[in-house]
């Protein structure tokens, strides 16, 4: 008898128990369904700042989530593309709670297709909006006088080109035969430049379109100078057009690479097939998932105010994802384990390596973060400096202090440290829980600040009572991610059954 | 052809199929003595005549180094081309380059041994002494950039008669704390690594003189199960400690640009993207010594085809992030919005006088190594040892598009400058290549080139469950054929 696992004996995989599942999914989606028919009727109630506040609340919600969800696309990428074998056994896990994706972009719609709520998330709309109103009723006006002085300066041209030629005529007859050639040519180049001057005559379409975008580019620069400077980044068109190339590659690479596996349980003769295709196309995907990543949290949460930047911004909302979205698989597995699944292949190395994982990105958040938060504190420019300035007035100092450097670092790297705890399955599932806790204030400082100044105009910091429906927001978008990872987690076995590495991974030594 | 793989693909069950099955880190079923024999042959043998080809003019060029220095000294830093703008010329970009090479040695060790990469024993060794001599030429360039080089221990916050206090706020002073314990910690780690392998060398030697030296550095190590129980600990303690110090060494050397406000030099993504790319640069070196050393010691079946595979796509991955940094620094350039920081990617990429150096680092950072998303590129060791050098070159330009382009034309025209080396800080810069080479052949005469005892712990017959997993392997074969 072999001292080892044979990945044979565990070929047939496993499925979830329905009988126990059910009542979960029912008391997800009660909560989520509760929450957000309770979110609408506010929002619909509401008004003022109160009620445009709730659209910060939704996006926080739906940032929360979807950092969980791309997160474990990263760790599927990750597991192919560095030929892992110990993540055999929870790439499922992964790969499922990947796919909760495409739903949390139908969930954003609401936030980026009503105008009313979408202004009042990123200024930079409105303020195109009424760039462009002003433009709408000064266009005529100014065209038309532009125009004029096109006109009167093609027939002054033309003047001066007759009075010129009188003169060279007469020069002409009394010139040397060198100094003809000379005068001729002057000519010629007079000419042909009163030609150019005719050939930009508004009368004609080509050119008044031209001197309209011209006119334009310039109301623009003068009207919004820094909106105008980024405003082939900053467009409505391209804004949108990037909101859906995002959602398709995201929730295309997570899609791809969930149904080859899921295909793989079942096909016992060629799943050396399905391992080499999610290998290969996860490196090829991996450069796609990085640039996506970044650019959606530019739009979304650097563009809360648009004349602040960081090149850093990417990889702190991308740290802050793979440590949590590692967290949130922790949680899953326990309660999997709790709920009798897993039991026999999972085990306590699993939790170690997870665990381990877990501790670096706590590490890699603090490092992402000071840096970004030293570089800019140093060198003191005003245009970086605001993001921070705004989040150490008042008490968000205090919290920046109690929950981002002390409940954000600080503790779970000493806790993580220890070998014991990343080995107990209570622990590691309390540690991954406070994590989870520490990231829903992360993203809370990233986010909610600027509601308050945004929507009262710098008055006030706070909207009163906003956060009741953080906090609803919350539950609500929520309730339906975890109905949906129980959902789709349902849909076939919970390890890949046939991966030809499950026997590194059920034999897993640390 | 492909007729006849497919069918001989499905008499094998997927994990033993060609691609998927692991690889042996060592070829050919070489046995534990030949290991020891083959890596101890190198320095108890004489060394070959392109040793000493090599050696030579390594050693006259390090006495180049030599002289410039004295000369540099003697004179003053004035006999350099820095001026004013450009107050930080060769010496810095040469100080990040050497500096950035001396990562890879430690992350190989520490990072790769935290994370269980198994490969890592081939070429862990040679890393690490190549990344010791790195820092020793890096510490060069800032020692005698201080001009007056006597005084160079008041870099040091030590007390001393002239009321000299250090700014504890500049990061260059950070920059003396970062790069010294980085090298404290790189050498303690490296010679604890070396222990058990110089035990190896005591005990073979067969002059008196080997003996005792051999012996005296082996720390009268018996390998026995208590020491190993202890070298272990203290190992895995000391890669734990490695790890956050390769970190911050190349992000403390940011901070040196980072904190200013110098447009080009002032981006939040700095740490990582230094650290990304001394990765970058530090595995290109690796190959670039390691190719050539395994073919002249015939060390083939221990530096595998996988293992240089595996450095192609460290080299390719983290050649990409440098890239992500990159555009990150354009794309920001341009929406940021910020006039200075515009001009100056604007001076950079189009119309200043370093263009061509911009080019020149893009193509061999983040195009040149993009080659490697073929298996075949990553198979032929003359494209890995040249995209090696490419990197080599591209990894030395951003430095130089780091450092003199951005202060070359910075805020005020009136005071743009024109930055270009003197003769003496050329031939310095190829004076510590000399001495880096002298130092990497005196390695390989009198050390251990490879790791041994960590190579045998990774054969297959070390494994304790070895048997166990031929059991498994005949099971799944058998029911996949049944």
């Amino acid at each position: 008898m072999s001292a080892l696992k044979s990945a044979e004996d565990y070929k047939t995989g496993e499925i979830l128990n329905s009988a126990k599942a059910a009542p979960i999914r029912v008391l997800f989606s009660t909560i989520g369904g509760g929450a957000t028919l309770l979110f609408i009727i506010v929002a619909l109630l509401s008004k003022g700042e109160f009620q445009k506040g709730m659209a910060y609340s939704w996006l926080f919600a739906i940032v929360y989530f979807l950092t969980l969800s791309v997160g474990c696309i990263f760790w599927t990428l990750l597991h192919h593309a560095s030929n892992s074998g110990w993540g055999v056994l929870v790439r499922r896990l992964m790969e499922t709670v990947g796919s909760v994706v495409p739903a949390l972009f139908v969930l954003a719609l609401p936030i980026v297709m009503i105008p009313g709520i979408r202004d009042a998330l990123w200024e930079w709309f409105p303020e195109t909006h009424r760039v462009n109103e002003e433009w709408a009723v000064q266009k005529e006006d100014v065209v038309r006088k532009k125009f004029e002085e096109m006109k009167s300066g093609i027939d002054a041209g033309q003047k001066a080109l007759d009075a010129k030629k009188k003169e060279w005529s007469a020069s002409l007859e009394k010139a040397q035969p060198g100094e003809k050639a000379r005068i001729e040519a002057e000519m010629a180049a007079a000419e042909a430049s009163q030609e150019r001057l005719k050939e930009a005559d508004p009368s004609k379409a080509p050119v008044q379109n031209e001197v309209e975008d011209e006119a334009e580019a310039e109301h623009f620069k003068h009207a919004s100078p820094v909106l105008a400077s980024k405003r082939g980044y900053l467009n409505p068109g391209f804004w949108y057009f990037r909101y859906f190339m995002f959602a398709i590659a995201l929730s295309g690479i997570i899609f791809l690479l969930r149904s080859w596996s899921l295909r793989s349980d079942s096909d016992a003769a060629g799943s050396g097939k399905w391992f080499r295709l999610m290998r290969k196309w996860s490196c090829g995907f991996l450069p796609l998932f990085a640039v996506s990543w970044t650019f959606l949290m530019f739009d979304w949460l650097m563009a809360l105010d648009y004349t602040w930047f960081s090149t850093m911004w990417g990889v702190y909302l991308f740290a802050g994802a793979a440590l949590n979205s590692m967290a949130f698989l922790i949680i899953l597995l326990v309660g999997l384990q709790r709920s009798g699944h897993l039991l026999k292949v999972v085990n306590a190395e699993h939790y170690h390596i997870m665990g381990k994982l877990m501790h670096v990105f706590v590490i890699f958040w603090a490092y992402i973060a000071f840096s970004q938060f030293f570089l800019i504190w140093y060198a003191n420019m005003t245009e970086e400096t605001k993001f921070y300035l705004l989040r150490n007035s008042d008490g968000w100092n205090l919290y920046a202090k109690v929950f981002l450097v002390a409940g954000h670092f600080f503790l779970p790297f000493v806790f993580l440290l220890i070998r014991a705890m990343k080995k107990n399955m209570t622990w590691i599932a309390a540690a991954a829980l406070w994590n989870l806790a520490m990231h829903f204030f992360d993203l809370y400082y990233v986010i909610i600040p600027e509601r308050g100044p945004s929507l009262s105009g710098g008055e006030s910091l706070l909207v009163p009572y906003a956060w009741i429906t953080d906090v609803l927001a919350f539950l609500a978008v929520g309730g339906i991610f975890c109905y949906f990872v129980l959902r789709n987690l349902g849909q076939g076995s919970l390890y890949p059954c046939r991966d030809p590495r499950l026997d590194e991974s059920l034999n897993l030594t640390n | 052809m492909s007729q006849t793989v497919t069918n001989a693909e499905h008499n094998v069950h997927p994990s033993d199929q060609e691609g998927i099955a692991r690889e042996p880190l060592v070829l050919n079923n070489r046995s534990m003595s030949w290991i020891t024999n083959r890596i101890c042959g190198i320095v108890e043998n004489r060394q070959p005549l392109i040793w000493w080809i090599l050696f030579v003019p390594s050693v006259l060029l390090a006495g180049v180094l030599g002289f410039t220095l004295v000369y540099l000294v003697s004179t003053g830093v004035g006999i350099w081309g820095n001026n004013q703008p450009v107050a930080w010329g060769w010496a810095i970009v040469n100080f990040v380059f050497w500096i950035g090479i001396g990562h890879a040695g430690t992350l190989i060790s520490a990072i790769l041994f935290l994370t269980r990469q198994k490969w890592r024993t081939s070429v862990n060794r040679a890393s690490e002494a190549m990344t010791l001599f790195a820092v020793v030429c890096a510490g060069i360039y800032p020692g005698f950039h201080v001009g007056r080089f006597w005084m160079v221990w008041f870099l040091a916050p030590v007390p001393n008669a002239n009321a000299i206090w250090q700014n504890f706020k500049s990061p260059l002073l950070w920059d003396v704390f970062a790069v010294s314990t980085y090298f404290t910690v790189s050498v303690i780690f490296w010679y604890i690594g070396l222990i058990p392998d110089l035990a190896t060398m005591r005990d073979r030697a067969v002059t008196k003189v080997r003996k005792f030296l051999y012996g005296l550095f082996a720390l009268g190590w018996r390998g026995g199960n208590r020491q190993w129980r202890h070298y272990e600990m203290g190992y895995l303690l000391l890669a734990a400690l490695s790890t956050p110090l390769v970190l911050s060494v190349h992000s403390v050397v940011s901070f040196d640009f980072a904190t200013s406000i110098v447009p080009g030099w002032h981006t939040t993504i700095f740490p990582p993207y230094f650290v990304a790319g001394a990765v970058f640069g530090g595995f290109a070196m690796v190959l670039t010594l390691m190719l050539p050393v395994r073919k002249l010691y015939g060390l083939e079946d221990m530096i595998t085809p996988k293992h240089i595979d595996n450095m192609a796509k460290i080299i390719l991955l983290t050649g990409t992030i440098v890239g992500y940094a990159y555009i990150m620094e354009l794309f920001i350039s341009y929406y940021g919005a910020n006039k200075f920081e515009k001009d100056a990617f604007h001076l950079r990429i189009l119309s200043g006088h370093y263009t061509w150096a911009y080019f020149c680092m893009f193509f061999c950072n983040v195009i040149s190594p993009q080659i490697f998303w073929f298996a075949k590129m990553r198979k032929n060791l003359w494209v890995v040892f040249i995209i090696a050098n490419f990197v080599n070159a591209g990894m030395w330009f951003e430095r130089f598009v780091i450092i003199p382009t951005s202060v070359s034309m910075d805020f005020l025209p009136g005071q743009w400058g024109f930055y270009s080396p003197s003769i003496v800080e050329k031939w310095m810069f190829l004076g510590t290549f000399g001495l880096f080479l002298s130092l990497f052949l005196l390695f390989l005469r009198f050390l251990p080139v490879i790791a041994i005892s960590e190579v045998k712990g990774v054969l297959p017959e070390s494994d304790p469950h070895h048997h166990d997993w031929e059991e498994i392997k005949a099971r799944r074969n058998a029911a996949h054929r049944g």
